[in-house]
């Protein structure tokens, strides 16, 4: 059971990787669009190793088909023939990417490997969870769960998501908007004022 | 080896660098967008991972998920449609190009 679990999260987590390196490393913008889309569909398979199935149903609803769908129209929208040969820049601020990258997780693991497990347990009380509560989330599901923490705790929350929601719509709507002579776009305006 | 909180920590902040990689090489705007989505991914691994270590009665981690994943939607459509605006004003996805932006 136990090496089950090692090979599948071995293999998800490198499927997750690769991909990631993929979106980043791929010249075709399309290509970099088909491997962010393995990377959300094996980040899901990562939440459901950890006993999160509303999440994992979440991540492929929301992330593997939602934002998928809205990038592929931006990139079907904006894409021509000479723009498939921008790649990464080879400008100062690369060397400055990698060594932050680099440096970032350097430093994490340090922190991970160093002091981690000597002080993790008087701040979060780490213990692996217990078998009896694995059975009862994976025979009942997280979604009652999670669905009681929403409406109770974290009420207000949730309501101002759904503003926000409903702002970031409306949003939409109103900067991709066609100009017209009695509706003018606030970019279109600035950008002509620059321009004159 | 046992596979433990340490492994998807370690996992969350390799998709971490690889995001803030991404979001300052790229050339192209959407690739910048895409980045920022694998920011917010490796942060909902963190937050999943240690809800299954050390709170799997509340699954407050889960709760803190589900609300980066609606921010996550609305930020990829906002930002997309800031994008389109531009390209009709200026038909270009090159990054170099916008430096008309910095005021």
């Amino acid at each position: 059971m136990e090496v089950i679990y090692s090979i599948f999260f071995y293999i998800t987590a490198l499927t997750v990787i690769l991909s990631a390196f993929g979106v980043v490393l791929f010249k075709k913008i399309v290509y970099s669009m088909i491997s962010l889309i393995v990377c959300f569909f094996s980040i899901a398979g990562i939440f459901i190793l950890l006993n999160a199935d509303f999440v994992a149903i979440s991540q492929l609803m929301i992330y593997g088909i939602g934002i998928t769908i809205i990038m592929i129209f931006a990139i079907m929208m904006t894409s021509r023939e000479s723009e498939k040969k921008l790649w990464i820049a080879f400008a100062p601020r690369t060397l400055f990417a990698v060594l932050t990258g680099i440096g970032m997780f350097a430093l994490i693991v340090y922190a991970v490997f160093g002091c981690f497990d000597e002080h993790i347990n008087c701040v979060f009380n780490i213990t692996p969870p217990e078998i009896d509560v694995i059975n009862l989330i994976r025979q009942n599901g997280t979604a009652a769960i999670i669905g009681k923490q929403l409406f109770t705790t974290y009420l207000l929350p949730f309501e101002l998501i759904s503003v926000l929601l409903l702002a970031a719509i409306l949003g939409v709507v109103v900067i991709t908007k066609k100009d017209s002579e009695k509706l003018v776009n606030p970019t279109t305006e600035v950008l002509e004022k620059e321009v004159n | 080896m046992e596979i433990g909180l340490t492994h998807f920590v370690i996992l969350s902040a390799v998709l971490f660098s690889i995001g803030i990689l991404g979001l300052i090489v790229s050339r192209n705007i959407i690739k910048v967008l895409m980045s920022i989505e694998i920011l917010l991914n490796a942060v909902n691994i963190n937050f999943v991972a240690f809800a299954n270590y050390t709170d799997l009665g509340d699954l407050k981690g889960h709760v803190f998920a589900i609300f980066i994943m609606a921010i996550a939607a609305a930020e990829a459509a906002v930002g997309l449609a800031l994008l389109l605006a531009l390209y009709r004003n200026k038909p270009s996805v090159d990054v170099e190009d916008y430096d008309i932006l910095n005021g």
